[in-house]
């Protein structure tokens, strides 16, 4: 062999060394980063350090800066007194929702989880199918000391066991007020007092007098901002004329009562009376198309003179901005007029409740956080920073000078309005109203006559025929 | 012999360095991939999703308006878009500076640009219908509050916002029209239009119907327009797919009919995509 071959040889043989060296040594290296890699991925996923025990708690983000300030102080206390670590996680109204729908179906949910909508979307069902921890140990102690309706709202049939438990520690409530501009009234030409408290005469009022006589001064506002869309405070509205108009879709023990010819007339009437409102052009038209806050919007902006509404944000948003001119002297909450047979009716009200999830991690520890934010003083400190906005379920309330005293004109109605009869929403006892009141049914009933011109009979008929397939499924 | 052996092991090394390096990209592609696909083909498995689904009257009207888009406003943003390509390619300055302003729909989050919209077509103060006022006295249409004029607003919502980035991607195929065929059809008396059918159009086709199946793919799924401007209202009217889907997973708290929703849209979606595949791959091979 030449030696040029030899060279050439040694050459080839001392690079291919050189290369398999080179390769043995990445493809070491890749597999230890990789190693690494899946060490941290997997740390990273694991339940962290048990050397201090830990409660993961959702929580409502509130509207204004005070209300997380209140449960962060709470949860600190909580810290110290218990030696418990809270893992706080601050969500806006609607992300709550969909966090926590998404972290049950995954089986991953946090320990504790309070939305403001909860009620609306999930409490209900979560509570029939078995996906949160019954909370009686904490509720039951505080029975006498909570509005029947706030435990009426979280007591809840599941139906896998048969039981019927409280699943939640109620927070707060919300049932229907009207709020209206004192000064556009008078502008008007009308007082307070003209108010009148017969149902009928109450809508015709706002609809007819209040709404020609502000538009008869050259103002292009609206005498009532009536929400009537899929989207908006439509549901909070029809459940209040039903209960106005003695009716209910479903009874205690769940069943419909959808197939009761007086229950239908009863629909028919209603959604007559409220597609009028809108028909008669006293609510803007856009209210069909109005999501959750639009209803508050229009009333800030002066662009109706009254709307309805289930929480006291509008006057709050007033106190928030510190208008004492606004919020002691032109803005007005009141009690909603007396139903269709002359007499006051019980007020719908809903049940804001926060959860333990049966899937968490540290149900003993989470239990004992909410133990301690129902105690007195946690409790109110929470509520009251809400500004009013959060309407509390315990008794004490209505004599709790904070609220009923009278040097706060919205607190006090709202002090006043809770000692009435009250009645809890129609999901708690049968949760797939929930996926009924989600598809606001009522509101699709309502736009079928408004756009769809089809008759308020025929419209009842499909909202029924809707709710039947609903309840069956 | 030991050089054999080296090269031998050194071509062993050789072929598992390769997927070695492939590791990486498959870990991330079946944890961000396949376990999310696989998984929401496992939510939306049950059968009595489907039922549900399909008597519900707003899943049809979503399926129409859906189709409606897809078909309406996707076609007619793209003709404008080849149109306004021919302008762009015009070697002005202004022209240019213009071309900036023009992809400025395109760069803003859809959260502003919708929105601003939503209120400038809302029926009692927004500004087109305060401008109205001013000059009538009367009030204005109401834009988003019936199904029609509300389809029309989500169409041309959409149009606005997405023709810029098309017809940027047509700019650019023109660019690469030899500037020859152009003289030689003027040479061979050519008027504009003979130009723009007989050269400008069969040179563009092929990048103009790919970008045409493309935009349908995308567009498919488009959440933002229609949630933004109009949230599937008023009533469910105007609801398409993915609207629906989110708001079955989260507002009816069903994720698993959510899921169903979307995986309704598979029979479309898969089709397209396949096609679209064969279309790329064909003109690679055309290319080489």
């Amino acid at each position: 062999m030449k030696t040029s071959h030899l060279r050439a040889g040694a050459t080839i043989l001392s690079h291919l060394k050189s290369r398999a060296s080179h390769t043995r040594h990445f493809i070491a290296k890749s597999a230890m980063v990789l190693g690494l890699v899946g060490a941290a991925a997997v740390s990273l996923t694991t339940a962290p350090s048990y050397a201090q025990e830990q409660v993961t708690v959702w929580w409502n983000k509130g509207y204004y800066q005070a209300e997380d300030d209140a449960i962060r102080s709470t949860i600190e206390k909580f810290q110290k007194e218990t030696g418990i670590k809270v893992n706080l996680s601050l969500y806006s109204q609607e992300d709550i929702v969909t966090k926590s729908i998404a972290a049950v179906e995954a089986g991953d949910p946090p320990d504790v989880g309070f939305g403001s909508q909860y009620d609306l979307y999930a409490f209900a069902q979560w509570a029939s199918l078995g996906k949160l921890e019954p909370v009686d140990a904490i509720v039951t102690p505080l029975k006498d000391t909570l509005l029947p309706v706030a435990l009426e709202g979280i007591q809840v049939v599941n139906t896998k066991t048969g039981k019927r438990s409280f699943y939640g520690l109620p927070i707060s409530a919300n049932m229907g007020h009207i709020f209206y501009w004192r000064d556009m009234l008078e502008q008007a030409g009308f007082k307070s007092s003209d108010i009148p408290t017969k149902w009928g005469d109450f809508w015709n009022f706002w609809c007819d007098k209040v709404h020609n006589g502000i538009r008869a001064k050259g103002l292009r506002v609206y005498g009532v901002g009536n929400p009537t869309s899929v989207t908006g405070d439509t549901f909070a509205e029809f459940m209040v004329f039903m209960a106005a108009y003695d009716t209910t879709i479903v009874k205690p023990d769940g069943s419909l009562t959808t197939s009761d010819p007086v229950v239908r007339g009863k629909l028919i009437q209603i959604i007559k009376e409220y597609v009028g409102i809108y028909t008669s052009g006293c609510t803007p038209p856009s209210s069909i198309t109005w999501n959750d806050s639009d209803n508050n919007t229009n009333l800030n902006n002066r662009t109706t003179v009254m709307t309805p509404n289930a929480s006291l944000s509008i006057p709050g948003s007033w106190l928030d901005k510190k208008d004492d001119d606004v919020y002691y002297n032109k803005l007005v909450t009141a009690d909603l007029p007396y139903g269709v047979n002359g007499k006051p009716f019980a007020n719908p009200t809903r049940v804001q409740p926060a959860v333990v999830f049966a899937d968490a991690k540290n149900k003993a520890g989470a239990q004992k956080f909410l133990a301690y934010l129902a105690r007195p003083e946690n409790y109110d400190e929470y509520v009251r920073a809400s500004l009013g906005r959060q309407i509390p379920v315990v008794k004490r309330f209505l004599t709790d000078p904070f609220w009923a005293s009278g040097k706060d004109p919205h607190r006090a109605m709202v002090a006043k309005l809770y000692a009435n009869e009250l009645q809890p929403m129609p999901m708690t006892y049968n949760y797939k109203i929930s996926k009924a009141n989600s598809e606001n049914v009522w509101a699709k009933a309502m736009l079928r006559v408004i756009q769809d011109k089809v008759s308020p009979e025929q419209a009842v008929d499909e909202m029924i025929k809707r709710l039947n397939e609903i309840v069956a499924n | 012999m030991q050089t054999r052996e080296v090269i031998e092991e050194s071509a062993t090394e050789d072929r598992h360095m390769g997927p070695a390096m492939l590791v990486p990209y498959a870990i991330m592609f079946v944890a961000f991939v396949v376990y999310p696909v696989g998984y929401g083909v496992y939510l939306a498995s049950d059968p009595a999703s489907y039922i549900q689904l399909f008597k519900d009257p707003a899943y049809l009207t979503a399926v129409a308006n859906t189709l409606l888009i897809l078909l309406v406003a996707i076609n007619l943003k793209m003709a404008l878009a080849l149109l306004i390509s021919g302008f762009f390619v015009h070697p002005y300055a202004w022209i240019r500076w213009l071309s900036v302003v023009f992809l400025l729909p395109w760069a803003i989050p859809s959260l502003i640009s919708v929105l601003s919209i939503r209120w400038m077509l809302n029926a009692e103060w927004g500004m087109l219908n305060n401008i109205w006022f001013q000059l009538t006295k009367q009030d204005g249409p109401q834009w988003l509050l019936h199904r029609d004029y509300a389809l029309m607003s989500i169409m041309y919502v959409h149009i606005w916002k997405s023709l810029p980035f098309w017809t940027l991607i047509l700019l650019a195929a023109r660019l690469g029209i030899p500037k020859e065929f152009y003289e030689a059809a003027r040479v061979d008396g050519a008027n504009a239009f003979q130009r723009f059918r007989h050269v400008t159009l069969p040179s563009l086709w092929g990048v103009y119907f790919t970008s045409t199946v493309l935009s349908m793919v995308w567009n498919l799924g488009d959440f933002s327009t229609v949630y933004l401007l109009t949230g599937g209202g008023p009533g469910s009217s105007t609801q398409v797919l993915a609207t629906l889907g989110i708001r079955y997973a989260f507002q009816m708290n069903d994720i698993r009919g959510g899921v169903a929703v979307v995986v309704t849209a598979l029979p479309l979606l898969i089709p397209l995509t396949i096609f679209l595949m064969r279309r790329l791959k064909r003109g690679g091979l055309e290319a080489q």
